[in-house]
Parts: structure tokens; C-alpha cells; sequence
């Protein structure tokens, strides 16, 4: 019994170490264009190649995982204070636009940032932007006129199976969205 | 005798080694099939060894020429076939079209790309660490900057 509890004990933590380990997180992007001639796109992304690819991506304004952005478009509004502020309210809907053209809501809710858009006949084009706060966060990490589009990928890592953008028009159903899955549906 | 069969022997290892490496390096394959009733069937399969060793029969200019302009993107290449290598197996990207059919998955080790259009049909297949190996080729031929 002896001998045996040692190399149980191993395959027992060894279980469950492999158990834990995280599965592959992918990011997939499906497009979906309508009528006859229209086109059907699939992407499947696993974030870890994203993780490791975009360091070494060193060409115009993407550099070591992170964007250059305009100064001036970052500088009118001090998007930390204003993310933090909303991050540490309650669920509450902070924006709604109501015209004859199209309706905008922008709410926090269960974690995200969510961005929704109605708009055209019968309001049938429809936006809906789902984005978890860690990954805002992370995108806004970086210095005062720069994306860390990095940290937002490792961020995006880390949070559940979630869909981040779904948009339908005339022409076209779009739908992005993260789970841990390596196929197109 | 005895010496013989040494080298013999020793001769045959050294062909069944250097069969093993090229078989497990994989192998190019591209087809090309054109869809018209006297439509070409054009095929290469080439040992992905084999691969490094072709890079240098191409003219130095050339090399260097294209060094330099994928030089920005050979560490990403490089890092990106690498981790391709290590994904599971699976579709990456589909494009499917009124004209033409575009495929791209990873499949045992290799990245697999297929066009499909009502004129042709081409296939292309090749071992990612072909793919890493020769974007390294590359970065070497690239001169300082």
C-alpha cells in the first residue's frame, strides 16, 4: 500500500492540474450577407495566437500589441475617469437617444458595457455591443493616446464564453463572439 | 568481411535516418485542377525537407528583394506558424461566394488552403514548421538594417 499511495497521489494531481488548465479560448467572427449573390465569411481565431503574434507585430501605428490613436479624439474626454466611474455604479442605463431615425441605448449591465442601436424601417437594423469591463479596462491600459489591444486580448481570454458583437441590416447578419470551442458554428 | 557489413550496414542507417526525417518533415503538396472538358490536372508533392535546401537555389537579389519586404512580418510568421502548429486541428477561415469557395484549416501539422471557382481547383498543403523554417531563411538573407 505503501508503494502504491505515492504514484497515486501523482496521477491524482496530475488529473487534476490537467483538469484545470485552461482550454484554448477562440474568437470567432461569422458574416452572413443576404440575397442572392451574397457572401458567407467564417474566422475562427484561437486568442492565444493573437497573444503571441501581436508582440511581434511592429508596422505602422501597431507596435508591441499596442495602437496608436489620435491624441486629440482621447484627450477631449478622460475615458479612465469616465470608465471608472461607470464600472464602480450600479447596473443603470446612462445614455438613450429616441429619434424617428433610430434609437441608441447605452447601459451597464451583469459586467459589460452595453452599446444597443435600432434603426431604419421599423427599426430593423439592430447594433448590439456586449463588451465585459475587464476588457475595456485593458484596451484603455495602455498610455494616454495608445489601444493596448494585447491586454484587451488577454483580458478576453480570461472572461467566459460571451457573444461581443452582433449587428443585422439589409445586407448583412455579423456576429462576433468568444468561447472555447475550434469550430465555425 | 566483418568491415564490409559494417559499412554496409552503417549505409543503410544513414538512408533510413535521413527517410525518417524527410517523412516526418511532411511534404508541399499542390493541385490544380482546371474545370473545363480539356482542363489540366497539375500536381507537386514535394518533401518539406526539401524546402530550405530550394531556397537557395533561388537568385540572391530575389531573396534578398523579398527579405525586405516581408521583414516587418517574418517574426510574426514565424511566431504565428509555430503556434498554428500547436493548435487542434480545425477550420480558421471560410470565405463562400457566389464566384469561389476559400478555405483554410490546420489539419496534422500542415495548413491546408483550398480555392474552389467554376474555373479551377487548387489545392495547397504544407507543414507549418515548413512555414516557420523558411521565414527564418528569409530573415537571414535580409541585409542589415
Amino acid at each position: 500500500m505503501r508503494r502504491i499511495m505515492p504514484g497515486l497521489m501523482t496521477l491524482f494531481l496530475g488529473t487534476a492540474v490537467a483538469l484545470a488548465a485552461p482550454a484554448d479560448r477562440w474568437l470567432h467572427v461569422q458574416v452572413d450577407e443576404t440575397g442572392k449573390n451574397g457572401e458567407r465569411v467564417r474566422v475562427n481565431l484561437p486568442l492565444e495566437l493573437a497573444e503571441k503574434v501581436l508582440p511581434a507585430i511592429h508596422t505602422g501605428k501597431l507596435r508591441d500589441g499596442k495602437v496608436k490613436v489620435s491624441e486629440a479624439k482621447i484627450d477631449e474626454v478622460d475615458l479612465r475617469a469616465l470608465l471608472d466611474a461607470v464600472r464602480t455604479t450600479k447596473d443603470n442605463e446612462f445614455v438613450t437617444v429616441e429619434s424617428n431615425h433610430e434609437n441608441v441605448r447605452v447601459a451597464k449591465a451583469g459586467g459589460h458595457l452595453l452599446i444597443k442601436v435600432r434603426e431604419g424601417k421599423d427599426k430593423a437594423n439592430t447594433v448590439d455591443v456586449s463588451i465585459p469591463f475587464p476588457v475595456i479596462e485593458a484596451l484603455l491600459s495602455g498610455g494616454k493616446d495608445e489601444l493596448d489591444i494585447l491586454a484587451a486580448v488577454r483580458a478576453l481570454s480570461a472572461v467566459g464564453d460571451t457573444v461581443l458583437v452582433t449587428v443585422k441590416d439589409e445586407s448583412s447578419n455579423v456576429r462576433i463572439w468568444v468561447d472555447s470551442k475550434n469550430t465555425m458554428e | 568481411m566483418s568491415i564490409k557489413l559494417g559499412i554496409l550496414g552503417g549505409g543503410l542507417g544513414v538512408i533510413v535516418l535521413g527517410g525518417a526525417v524527410v517523412y516526418n518533415a511532411g511534404a508541399v503538396r499542390v493541385s490544380v485542377q482546371e474545370k473545363t472538358p480539356d482542363g489540366e490536372h497539375f500536381r507537386l508533392v514535394l518533401p518539406a525537407a526539401v524546402v530550405p535546401v530550394a531556397l537557395r537555389f533561388i537568385p540572391e537579389e530575389k531573396l534578398r528583394d523579398a527579405s525586405v519586404k516581408l521583414r516587418p512580418w517574418l517574426p510574426a510568421i514565424k511566431i504565428a506558424s509555430e503556434e498554428l502548429a500547436r493548435c487542434p486541428d480545425g477550420p480558421l477561415v471560410l470565405v463562400d461566394g457566389p464566384d469561389e469557395k476559400v478555405s483554410i484549416a490546420k489539419l496534422g501539422g500542415s495548413l491546408v488552403i483550398d480555392v474552389d471557382s467554376s474555373a479551377e481547383s487548387v489545392h495547397v498543403s504544407f507543414p507549418l514548421k515548413t512555414l516557420a523554417s523558411a521565414a527564418e531563411e528569409l530573415a537571414a538573407k535580409a541585409p542589415p538594417q
